[in-house]
């Protein structure tokens, strides 16, 4: 026999103040977790998914990340007619790049904020399919230049500063913005793209970063793969574009350890909370669980009645968390490497919903399990 | 404080109340300590890697340091120039630029010079050696405990275009980035990475620090025209601008530690409230005995206080113990922060608990000395 629901509704708001006390503990703890979950899994993925499953990314020999490799042009001459390589408007869908740090001056007077830049040519838009001209057009003439909707963060300016129109300060010359380009869930959104030509010549460079080529399928990738890496007449250094920003986002475990650490304790901060209010719940009302057993209620019905009690006000807290959490979608943080945005999604709320459960059952455990033991007559007795 | 022994007694009646709210207490002190100490050990890692009379010259357009390049020439005529006392070129050799976690950062630095601008703490029979020696290499000892190094070993750096190096001595440089970083000769530097010619950024020591403004606008205006103009800053805020990456990330953990003070608030006040509820009758009889409002009030306090100071205790030295035993940093940009819990910050953590669980325990209290002693005597729960 089940004892109705309205049994817990009624016993929780006879203590209004401490169920709602409790409901907020739990949704504070839930909150701070599910946001911190929200911060590493944002930033491993928005590192992670920078790159396509079709790409191949050619760096000089030994270069670890992009930065650090100088590639001679003329190897892109070599590279781009592989028969591996797709086309499009029987051009290849080869691109070569420059990448690099610089310090961008935003206004005088103000110390210049680090920027990341990237200098294309269209066929990029090709190559990275995840980029997508959101306003304005690709900058292909000199003194041009388009950024991604997280560059504002990365800069530490107002978006208005960096709309159309506008210009910035790069390596001593002014750029003019012609474009925005969006490239959700990914690294690029942090960046901002300019002709390759020109901004080479701007940082006095001759050779390139790396070039990124398109296969026409995952097993012309594979045999590119291995062409590239055995052949004699260029040297470099080759491999998966998702395989060079899986390693990079690999750099954030422990980071990301830390997270789950702090995470998890957060959940433990919450079972305490959560099994203070239960133990009350439960050790003031011994007599009235001696009445149940005595009137046929089975211990595991009554059990289960706590159960639910302690779940209550823990969902109660989940749900607002998840909520709260859910007005930090889309908020923006500056990381070295960029910026990324939160990503609250369903997952993390069902995550979110999940920690509040496990908070519910928890809290319940060691209460259930002390007054499953008492003998009917001595909770009858008990004063 | 008369209280202090009765407080303890009330604790202890209700050992598992008390044990819950204390843990509660000591986890979320464990959080903020743990959050904080990344702050601190940014704030120790920029006093403790600079020093006050020393001016950065760094390539001024570059955003990542271990890519800036500016040619030795610069460094003579940068010595000429009044105001300045010495000069030192450095030459950074790092695996990458902006990754948190796993950076390995060579400096090729001169020996006869190194002491002058930095302090580290190794045996100068030790330090001659390296000095002399070609290929020899003293350590951090951060650096050296990741890796296992230990001195005399042979080191090669595959991943650094295979650089090697004999290591003659691991120092000690507490809080500095330094600690994290293998120091070799920067001739040999140059030569093994074939940057013959160049150094990263340029080590300047002024004679008068009421100048540094001054000298930092001389020396920025001489190489303007050069084929490598120069941004000088003095090297706190040098590092500060490197860093300034993680500030987003440091800034919004600070933010977690608040929320976790907000936690233990709910906690204590919620886990005193049923404290209370329970133990109507015992306030009524206190007062019957003549105890005052103000006593029952003083109650209430000191036993909130001594639980929360308690949990702030343990949890305030757990997190001493795990970040300052632990071997996790965070690199930006070729520098290293530590994080890292001062005895301060564990006192004041603990003490931010008592505070924080008085605060609790207010309004509580308040409700407890208010009690009409009819009414709460006839109460039965």
């Amino acid at each position: 026999m089940k004892l109705p629901l309205r049994y817990n509704f009624r016993s929780l708001l006879r203590r209004k103040t401490r169920a709602a006390m409790t409901a907020g503990g739990i949704g504070l703890a839930v909150l701070v977790a599910v946001l911190m979950l929200a911060l590493a899994t944002g930033l491993t993925n928005s590192i992670r998914d920078t790159g396509h499953p079709l790409n191949a990314l050619v760096t000089s020999k030994g270069a670890e990340t992009i930065e650090f490799s100088a590639i001679d042009p003329a190897v892109l001459e070599v590279l781009r007619f592989s028969p591996y390589v797709a086309a499009a408007e029987d051009r290849p869908l080869a691109s070569p790049e420059v990448f690099f740090t610089t310090q961008a001056e935003i206004a005088p007077g103000r110390e210049p904020t680090q920027a990341l830049v990237r200098g294309v040519l269209p066929v990029a838009l090709g190559v990275h399919d995840q980029v997508r001209l959101s306003a304005g057009r690709f900058p292909d003439q000199p003194g041009e230049i388009m950024v991604g909707p997280l560059v504002a963060t990365k800069l530490d300016v107002p978006g208005e500063r960096l709309a159309i129109g506008q210009s910035l300060d790069l390596e001593g010359t002014s750029w003019k913005i012609v474009g925005e380009f969006a490239a959700p869930g990914t690294a690029f959104e942090s960046e901002i793209w300019g002709p390759l030509d020109d901004l080479m010549v701007a940082t006095r460079r001759s050779e390139l970063s790396s070039i990124v080529l398109r296969a026409t399928n995952a097993a012309a990738l594979d045999e590119m793969l291995f062409d590239f890496a055995t052949r004699t007449d260029v040297l470099v250094e080759v491999r998966p574009e998702t395989a060079y920003y899986a390693a990079y986002a690999e750099a954030f475990r422990p980071v990301q350890i830390m997270v789950y650490v702090m995470a998890g304790m957060l959940t433990l901060g919450g079972v305490f909370i959560g099994m203070n209010t239960l133990f009350a719940a439960v050790m003031s009302r011994i007599r009235e669980i001696g009445v149940l057993r005595t009137v046929g209620y089975h211990r595991r019905d009554i059990a289960l009645s706590f159960l639910i009690e302690s779940l209550i006000p823990a969902l109660v807290g989940g749900a607002l968390a998840c909520v709260i959490a859910l007005g930090a979608n889309g908020f923006a943080l500056r990381i070295p490497m960029g910026a990324f945005r939160f990503d609250v999604g369903p997952q993390l709320l069902a995550i979110g919903m999940g920690l509040s459960v496990l908070i519910g059952i928890l809290g319940a455990a060691w209460p259930l399990w002390r007054s499953a033991r008492l003998k009917t007559v001595d909770a009858i007795r008990h004063l | 404080m008369k209280f202090l022994p009765f407080a303890f007694k009330s604790l202890a009646r209700n050992p598992v109340r008390a044990l819950l709210t204390l843990l509660g207490v000591a986890v979320a002190i464990f959080l903020f300590t743990g959050v904080v100490s990344l702050d601190q050990g940014m704030q120790r890692m920029l006093t403790n890697s600079s020093g006050d009379d020393i001016l950065v010259v760094f390539d001024k357009y570059q955003g990542c340091p271990p890519l800036s390049k500016l040619p030795i020439s610069h460094q003579g005529q940068v010595a000429d120039l009044p105001g300045v006392a010495d000069t030192m070129a450095t030459l950074f050799l790092l695996s990458s630029c902006s990754r948190a976690t796993d950076l390995v950062a060579v400096h090729g630095i001169e020996p006869g010079k190194f002491r002058d601008f930095r302090k580290i703490d190794l045996p100068d029979e030790q330090y001659r050696t390296f000095a002399q020696e070609r290929g020899a290499a003293i350590v951090g000892e951060q650096i050296a405990r990741t890796y296992g190094w230990e001195v005399g070993q042979g080191v090669t750096l595959e991943k650094l275009g295979g650089v090697s190096f004999t290591i003659r001595g691991i120092f000690r440089a507490p809080g500095s980035s330094l600690e994290n970083a293998i120091l070799v000769d920067l001739d040999y530097l140059q030569f093994a990475t074939q940057q013959v010619g160049t150094m990263t950024l340029l080590m300047t020591k002024i004679s008068d620090q009421a100048g540094s403004g001054a000298v930092a606008e001389r020396i920025d205006t001489m190489l303007a025209s050069s084929s490598s103009p120069t941004k000088t800053s003095p090297e706190q805020s040098f590092i500060a601008t490197a860093i300034s990456g993680v500030t987003g990330i440091i800034g919004f953990s600070r933010w977690l530690g608040y929320v976790a003070l907000g936690i233990i608030l709910i906690g204590v006040g919620n886990s005193l409230a049923m404290t209370i509820r329970d133990r109507t009758r015992e306030f009524a009889i206190l007062k019957t005995l003549g105890f005052q409002r103000g006593h029952v009030l003083g109650l209430v306090i000191t036993e909130a206080a001594l639980a929360s100071l308690l949990g702030g205790t343990l949890g305030a030295s757990l997190a001493w113990l795990a970040v300052n035993r632990s071997s996790l940093t965070l690199s930006v940009e070729g520098f290293t922060i530590t994080p890292y819990v001062s005895p301060e910050l564990v006192l004041w953590a603990i003490a931010l608990a008592g505070i924080l669980g008085t605060l609790a325990a207010v309004f509580p209290a308040i409700r407890a000395s208010r009690l009409r002693i009819v009414q709460a005597l006839r109460e039965v729960d």
